[in-house]
C-alpha cells in the first residue's frame, strides 16, 4: 500500500473497497462490533463556563477494521478516543453515553477494570511519539516494563526476547541498539515505531493511534501508515485512527466519522462518503486537501475557526460558517439521518421536508 | 562529565575569595577590636596601640587581607584571639560536631522532601495533597530559632522524650544511640524550613511532570498507579529534587547555627557565635571560610549529581 499525501491521486476504486470489505468476515452481524459507542457526551467545566467537547458522539469499530475518524482540530476527536481509554484529562468528565468494548460497558466498570483492558486488549498511540516515551529510561527499560504490565505471565527472560521479536517485526534491523537508547537519541519515527511496538506488546484487539504520523515528515508518515495497514491485514487489529487529514483517511481507513463542534457530521464507507460528501462540512474539507500537483494553486479552506460549544447550543453546529446555511440551521439541531446505504450525515439540506432555499 | 567538574571546580575559587573578603571588610565595620580584646578594657590606649602594630593591625585592611591570604595558602588562619590555639585547630575540633548535625539535618530534608513531593504532587489536588502544601506552608514559615525553643521546651522539658542539651550525656555517654537521642531534636530545628522548601518546589515540578504525555501514555499502556508515580514520574524530578536540595545546605547552616546555640550543641555555628560576642575576628575569619567552603562544595557535588541524573546532560 502507498499512502498517497494528495488524497487526489489515486480515489479508490470501487473494486478496492471490495477487497477491504471482504477482509471483514462477519461483517454486519451485530456481534462483530469491537467497540460500540453511543451518546458520548464530554463537558469541560472550566472558569468560563461548561464547554461540550464532545456531543452525543455514536461510532462503531469491528473486529478487523479500520475506522478514520476526522475533523479539524478542536473537534473533540482525541478526547472522544481518550474516553475509550477512560484518560480523558480534568477537568473533563464524561457525562453521558455508553462505551461497549467487547460487550461490555466500559462507563459501568470499576476503574480497576478498565485499567485491565488499557495495554492488553485496547492499545494506544500518540501525536507526540517521543513524548509519549519518558526521557528518563532506555527503550529497553520502558519495553521490560510495558511487557511487565501487559504479559504478566512472561519472565524476564521471555520479556528481553519478546521485546526483541516486536523490535524486530517494527522493523528495526538492530533492536539490542535501539534498545540501548534514550528516546532523545532516537528520531520521531523511530519513536513512534518504539510506541507501537509498546502499544502491541498486550497483543490488543483495538489500536488506538491519535494523529500518529503529524509530527513526522512526510516519507515516515507512509512508512507508518504502511505498517499500520500491515498490522490490520496480518493480525486482524482493528484501528481507530484519528487525524485531520482526509488523504491519510482516504488512504487507509475501511471507514470514516467526520467529527465537527464534537459531533458526528457524517460517517460511511469511506469510499462513498468522500466520493460525494452529503455535508457541506465533508465537502469543505476534502476541498481544502491541497494538491501536490499544483502546489501554487490556492488552497480552498474553511473561513472561520471551531469554536468551544456550551452545553445548550442550539442549531447546526457547522451553521456560522457553513456556506449553505439557512434559517433552521441556526435554531434546529439536524439529526443524523440515513442518506443511503450505511452512510449518515447530520445536515438540513438532507431533510426532504424541510425548505431548502 | 570530566570537563564539568574541572570547570565548576574552578569556578568554586572566586565564590569562595569573595565570601572571605566581604566577611573580611564586615569585621572592620563591626565594633570592638582585637588587641583590646585581648588585653581588656582597662589597658591604656597605649599598650592597645602598640599591640595593634605587632598585630598589623594599623595597617591598610587590603594589605592585612593580603597577609591572611598569604598565610591561608600555607594552610595557617592565625591564632585564635580569645583561646590561644590556632584557628585551624579550633575549626577542625568543632567542624566535626557540626558535620554530624549537618549530616542527619540533611538526611531529614533529603528523605521527606521528596517523600512530601511525592505523596503531595503525584497526587494533585487530594485531601493529601492539599494537608501537605498547608503542612509546608506553616513549615517553611516557621524561624529555626523559635521552633528550637518550641521543641526544646515541648519535648524536652515538658515531655522529657529527648535530652535537651549537647551532643552525649555528661553522667554516662553512651555511645551511638545517645547521640542520636541529643540529635533528635536539634536535627529537626535545623531541617523543617528547608525541608519545606524542598517538598514544595519538588512537588511543583511533580505536578508538572504529572502532566507530560509520557504519564498519559504510560497510563494507556496499562502500568500501575503506583509505578508510573513513585517510578516512571519521580525518576523525572529528581534533577529538580537534587538541585533544590543542594541549594539548601547553605541554608542549613545558617539553621545550624541557631539551633546549636540553642541546645549548646558544641559545632562550629555555636563556636562562631562564641566568637562574635569574643570579638575573636580570626575564629570568626575561619569559621565563615569553612561554612562556605562546604556550601560551595556541596552545591558543586549536587550540580554535578543533577547533571548525572539527566540523560541529555550524562551523554
Ligand atoms: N484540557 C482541556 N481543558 C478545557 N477544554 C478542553 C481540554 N481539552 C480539550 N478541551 C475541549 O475539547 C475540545 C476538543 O478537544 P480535542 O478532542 O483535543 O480536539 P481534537 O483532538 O479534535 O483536536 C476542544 O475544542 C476544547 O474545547
Ligand atoms: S444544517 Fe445547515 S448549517 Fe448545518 S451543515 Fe447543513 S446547511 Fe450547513
Ligand atoms: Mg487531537
Amino acid at each position: 500500500m502507498t499512502y498517497d499525501p494528495s488524497g487526489r491521486g489515486a480515489t479508490r476504486s470501487a473494486a478496492e473497497n471490495q477487497i477491504k470489505a471482504g477482509q471483514l468476515s462477519t461483517s454486519g452481524a451485530p456481534d462483530d462490533r469491537l467497540l460500540d459507542i453511543s451518546g458520548l457526551t464530554v463537558d469541560f467545566r472550566t472558569r468560563r463556563g461548561i464547554s461540550r467537547a464532545v456531543n452525543d458522539v455514536a461510532l462503531s469499530v469491528r473486529r478487523g477494521e479500520i475506522l478514520g475518524l476526522v475533523g479539524e482540530s478542536g473537534s473533540g476527536k482525541s478526547i472522544t478516543a481518550l474516553s475509550v481509554l477512560g484518560l480523558v484529562p480534568a477537568p473533563g468528565r464524561i457525562v453521558a453515553g455508553q462505551i461497549v468494548f467487547d460487550r461490555r460497558n466500559l462507563l459501568q466498570l470499576p476503574e480497576a477494570e478498565i485499567a485491565k483492558l488499557r495495554g492488553r486488549r485496547i492499545g494506544y498511540i500518540s501525536q507526540s511519539p517521543r513524548a509519549a516515551l519518558n526521557p528518563s529510561f532506555r527503550i529497553r527499560e520502558q519495553m521490560d516494563v510495558t511487557l511487565r504490565a501487559c504479559a504478566p505471565e512472561l519472565d524476564a527472560a521471555g520479556r528481553a526476547d519478546k521485546a526483541r521479536s516486536l523490535l524486530e517485526q517494527l522493523g528495526f534491523a538492530d533492536p539490542e541498539r535501539v534498545a540501548a537508547a534514550f528516546p532523545h537519541q532516537l528520531s520521531g519515527g523511530m519513536c513512534q515505531r518504539i510506541c507501537i511496538a509498546m502499544a502491541l506488546a498486550g497483543s490488543p484487539d483495538l489500536l488506538i493511534a491519535d494523529e500518529p504520523t503529524t509530527a513526522l515528515d512526510v516519507a515516515v508518515q507512509a512508512q507508518i501508515l504502511a505498517l499500520l495497514h500491515e498490522l490490520n491485514r496480518k493480525l486482524g487489529l482493528a484501528i481507530l485512527i484519528v487525524s485531520h487529514d482526509l488523504a491519510l483517511i482516504r488512504a487507509i481507513a475501511h471507514r470514516i466519522v467526520v467529527l465537527y463542534g464534537g459531533e458526528v457530521q457524517e460517517t460511511g464507507d469511506v469510499g462513498t462518503v468522500l466520493a460525494a460528501p452529503r455535508h457541506p462540512y465533508t465537502g469543505a474539507l476534502l476541498q481544502s486537501v491541497p494538491d501536490p500537483d499544483h502546489p501554487s494553486a490556492r488552497l480552498a479552506f474553511i473561513p472561520g475557526f471551531p469554536e468551544p460549544v456550551p452545553p445548550d447550543a442550539d442549531g447546526c453546529r457547522f451553521a456560522p460558517r457553513c456556506g449553505f446555511a439557512f434559517a433552521p440551521c441556526l435554531s434546529q439541531r439536524p439529526i443524523l439521518r440515513l442518506v443511503e446505504d450505511g452512510v449518515r450525515a447530520r445536515c438540513h439540506l438532507l431533510d426532504p421536508g424541510m425548505a431548502t432555499p | 562529565m570530566a570537563k564539568l567538574i574541572l570547570r565548576r571546580l574552578f569556578g568554586t575559587l572566586p565564590v569562595l575569595l569573595g565570601v572571605s573578603f566581604v566577611v573580611f571588610v564586615a569585621l572592620q565595620l563591626v565594633p570592638g577590636d582585637v588587641a583590646r580584646t585581648i588585653l581588656g578594657y582597662n589597658a591604656t590606649e597605649e599598650r592597645v596601640a602598640a599591640l595593634r602594630a605587632i598585630l598589623g593591625l594599623d595597617r591598610p585592611i587590603l594589605v592585612q587581607y593580603v597577609t591572611w591570604l598569604g598565610n591561608l595558602a600555607r594552610g595557617d588562619l592565625g591564632q585564635s584571639v580569645a583561646l590561644g590555639v590556632p584557628v585551624l585547630t579550633v575549626i577542625l575540633d568543632k567542624i566535626g560536631a557540626s558535620l554530624i548535625l549537618m549530616g542527619a539535618s540533611f538526611a531529614l530534608v533529603l528523605v521527606f522532601g521528596l517523600l512530601l513531593a511525592a505523596l503531595s504532587g503525584g497526587h494533585h489536588r487530594s485531601p493529601l495533597d492539599r494537608m501537605i502544601v498547608l503542612l509546608t506552608l506553616v513549615f517553611a514559615s516557621v524561624p529555626p530559632f523559635w521552633l528550637g525553643i518550641v521543641l526544646l521546651y515541648l519535648f524536652g522539658l515538658q515531655f522529657r522524650l529527648f535530652p535537651i542539651s549537647g551532643m552525649y550525656d555528661m553522667a554516662n555517654p553512651g555511645g551511638l544511640p545517645d547521640l542520636l537521642r541529643h540529635l533528635v531534636l536539634p536535627a529537626v530545628t535545623t531541617a523543617v524550613s528547608s525541608l519545606a522548601v524542598v517538598a514544595r518546589v519538588t512537588r511543583g515540578r511533580m505536578i508538572d511532570v504529572m502532566n507530560q504525555p509520557y504519564i498519559m501514555t504510560a497510563k494507556a499502556r496499562g502500568l500501575s498507579r503506583p509505578r508510573i508515580v513513585y517510578v516512571e514520574a519521580v525518576r523525572n524530578v529528581l534533577p529538580t529534587y537534587v538541585g533544590i536540595s543542594g541549594l539548601q545546605i547553605g541554608y542549613l547552616f545558617g539553621s545550624a547555627i541557631f539551633s546549636e546555640i540553642v541546645f549548646n550543641w558544641p559545632g562550629i555555628g555555636l563556636q562562631l557565635y562564641q566568637a562574635i560576642i569574643q570579638r575573636d575576628f580570626p575564629v570568626v575569619q575561619g569559621a565563615v571560610l569553612a561554612i562556605a567552603a562546604v556550601f560551595v562544595f556541596g552545591n558543586l557535588i549536587a550540580d554535578l549529581i543533577a547533571a548525572a541524573l539527566d540523560p541529555k546532560r550524562a551523554t
